[in-house]
């Protein structure tokens, strides 16, 4: 690894300044009247179509940690990184089911967060501000986590210091800043496209040069992992339940993480949507042979950067499909690979920051501080926020140890989930009463953080680290003989679900008032602008806040107007 | 746990009060439709790990459990194109 990286260097630099170019023109692009509204900023307008809606997606769900870790997780520890696949195998049924539903209704009543819609469907400030405060501590580790990626590049190009970074994220930060979701949604294209040319020749190419093909990495790979005595290339009996309890679970959360809703918000009709459900699997197939980098990785031999397998040093994992693609491909297309790891990181690092700005600014500024502010100002929050976010999370790469940022990913996704109850089951019934969802979210965020500091990260027999080691919890523990583990997010939803029902059974038996439901079901339903005019005629409360005078007049004497409590 | 929702008759209210009777036009809400069942295998099956981590047949070299997860991702894809042009109004 000694040899120079210049030609990887410049052609990382020239695609990044590309991309920055596009970045700031996307302000340009389908230039709305006015820039000054989170709907514009923060939601692109809602009018993205099939082929946007698909590139944002997918840029979106697919990040850079995505590309770095799995194939890393399958090069340590075999099959188990495999979850990743059928993973984003059941998003997609689940979106199907259940984000549709939150577009329509958030289309109608002009929601752009979750918490939005919680506070409308329960009449509870209290939840949607613990929806709200979730969404955002669970995304923070996220957006770090980008870095991640970004650094194992720079790292297997022999750049040290934390300078590329911080350029790097005070770019993105600005274009972010002027062209809010615009930015991410045209960069996708170049993502992507970039990213599938780099995985096709990856998956037909590396093969080629590695004795076998693909019998010989796959074999390869099982007697490696039986030499250590460590689990192989397919599920060992105790495994199970930690795989799918995590792919499962994973896709569950995924449905909650704020960047999700932003990205299906911003979609101009329901069917679009629909549509992208069908096509976004090509992504998943991607990450399928992508993660498969890891076992070419342990066929073709080469070690991570730092690894001394002499003295047992692992070595930093995440380097290990860097180092492949620099093995394996001439420099000026590893350059190419390269770049598009990295600006894989900015296009979900740019929509996280947005769908975080977008809560803090609906659900905690104007919700707490300033309720009367306008499109304008609430527009001047979000942008300022996002600025803030990003700089967070590159402080807290540069400042931290890296390894924190994984650590609290894993916590985010799991305490994501506790969201479950009022944010999945709200979209189909407004039955839960809003203390017992209250409860429920304290004693699942409870449980999950309790299991999490149990946790210890273990290597090679000894405790390397004591708390928030690992996301499975020992069936053991509860004295079970057996060495298994379930995915602690599991038991998040279990205790979420189980005390907002008996808490929900018990507000009910006692009489206490649920809260008024705002919306109707009617707009649940809705396919696109039209028939959300349509639906908004119901909503006396939505004629008068946009104070349209023909609205007005469908507002009878004496109607209850619930969204003003 | 997603999938019961569909087939409910409505949207219930049951939890607060009404909120005022509708005064734009009448909607009735969509039937549901057979097909969503489809949905059940596209998310239980990938997930039916024990019935699948096999070694063998190979296919291309891949072990069964591979290729199978990454053909299902395929036909997840078609069965869900299928279910949306037949459910456009949904």
């Amino acid at each position: 690894m000694t040899s120079s990286h210049t030609t990887e260097l410049v052609i990382c630099a020239l695609l990044f300044i590309f991309v920055a170019v596009v970045g700031f023109m996307a302000s340009r692009w389908r230039r709305p009247a006015t820039m000054n509204s989170l709907d514009e900023w923060g939601l692109g307008g809602r009018q993205f179509g099939t082929w946007v809606t698909w590139f944002l997606i997918g840029g979106d769900l697919y990040t850079a940690y995505t590309f770095v870790a799995v194939p890393a997780l399958m090069f340590g520890a075999g099959v188990l990184g495999f979850f990743a696949l059928p993973y984003s195998t059941v998003t997609y049924p689940l979106i199907f089911l259940v984000l549709i539903r939150l577009w329509s209704v958030s289309h109608v009543n002009g929601f752009v967060t979750t918490a939005d819609f919680v506070k409308a469907r329960y009449q509870s400030r209290t939840l949607a501000l613990l929806v709200a405060v979730t969404g955002i501590v669970a995304t923070m580790p996220y957006i770090a986590l980008q870095l991640v990626g970004v650094q194992a590049i720079l790292t297997t190009m022999g750049i040290g210091g934390s300078w590329p970074l911080i350029v790097a994220f005070l770019v993105l930060a600005l274009y972010t800043y002027s062209s809010g979701l615009r930015a991410p949604a045209l960069i996708a294209f170049v993502k992507d496209i970039l990213i599938y040319l780099v995985v096709i020749v990856a998956v037909l190419y590396i093969p080629t040069q590695i004795k076998g093909g693909w019998t010989g990495i796959f074999n390869t790979s099982a007697a490696k992992f039986s030499a250590a005595g460590q689990d192989g290339v397919l599920l060992a009996g105790p495994q199970h339940l930690q795989f799918i309890t995590l792919a499962l679970g994973s896709a569950l959360a995924l449905m909650l993480y704020p960047h999700s809703s932003t990205a299906i918000l911003a979609a101009k009709d329901r069917n679009t949507i629909k549509r992208n459900m069908a096509i976004l699997p090509a992504y998943t197939v991607m990450l399928g042979f992508l993660s498969l980098l890891g076992f070419m990785a342990i066929g073709s031999g080469v070690i991570p950067i730092g690894a001394d397998k002499a003295k047992g040093i692992a070595g930093n994992t995440n380097t290990i499909v860097p180092v492949l693609f620099d093995t394996h491909f001439n420099s000026w297309f590893a350059g190419i690979a390269f770049a598009a790891i990295a600006i894989g990181a900015l296009v979900p690092a740019a929509v996280m920051s947005i769908a975080a700005s977008n809560i803090f600014t609906r659900n905690i500024f104007k919700e707490y501080f300033k309720p009367n502010a306008t499109q304008k100002q609430e527009t001047m929050v979000a942008k300022i926020t996002s600025l803030v976010v990003k700089f967070g999370a590159v402080g807290f790469i540069v400042l931290l140890d890296p390894s924190y940022a994984i650590d609290l990913q894993l916590i985010g996704g799991i305490i994501i989930v506790t969201t479950l109850p009022a944010v999945a089951f709200g979209l189909f019934t407004s039955w839960f009463h809003r203390y017992a969802l209250i409860a429920g979210w304290v004693c699942s965020m409870a449980v999950s953080v309790y299991m999490l500091w149990n946790i210890p990260k273990v290597v090679g027999g000894k405790v390397v680290q004591a708390h928030f080691g690992g996301s499975g919890w020992p069936l053991a523990k509860f004295g079970f003989n057996t060495t298994a583990t379930i995915w602690v997010g599991f038991y998040t939803i279990v205790v979420g679900v189980i005390v907002s029902y008996l808490g929900t059974l018990l507000m009910k038996a006692m009489k206490i008032p649920a809260g008024v439901d705002t919306t109707l079901p009617r707009d649940y339903w809705v396919q696109d602008e039209k028939e959300a005019a349509e639906a908004r005629i119901d909503h006396p409360e939505l004629a008068r806040r946009e104070g349209s005078g023909n609205k007005i007049d469908l507002v009878k004497e004496g109607d209850p107007l619930p969204g003003s409590v | 746990m997603a999938h019961r929702p569909v087939h409910e008759p409505r949207d219930s209210n049951a939890g607060g009060a009404q909120p005022p009777p509708p005064s734009g036009t009448e909607w009735q809400q969509p039937k549901g439709s057979p097909l969503f069942w489809l949905l059940i295998p596209l998310v239980v099956v990938p997930l039916a790990t024990p019935l699948l981590s096999f070694e063998n047949p190979r296919l291309f070299g891949f072990p069964f459990f591979y290729w199978f997860e990454i053909l299902w991702t395929v036909i997840a894809a078609i069965t869900l194109f299928a279910i949306y042009k037949r459910t456009k109004d949904y």
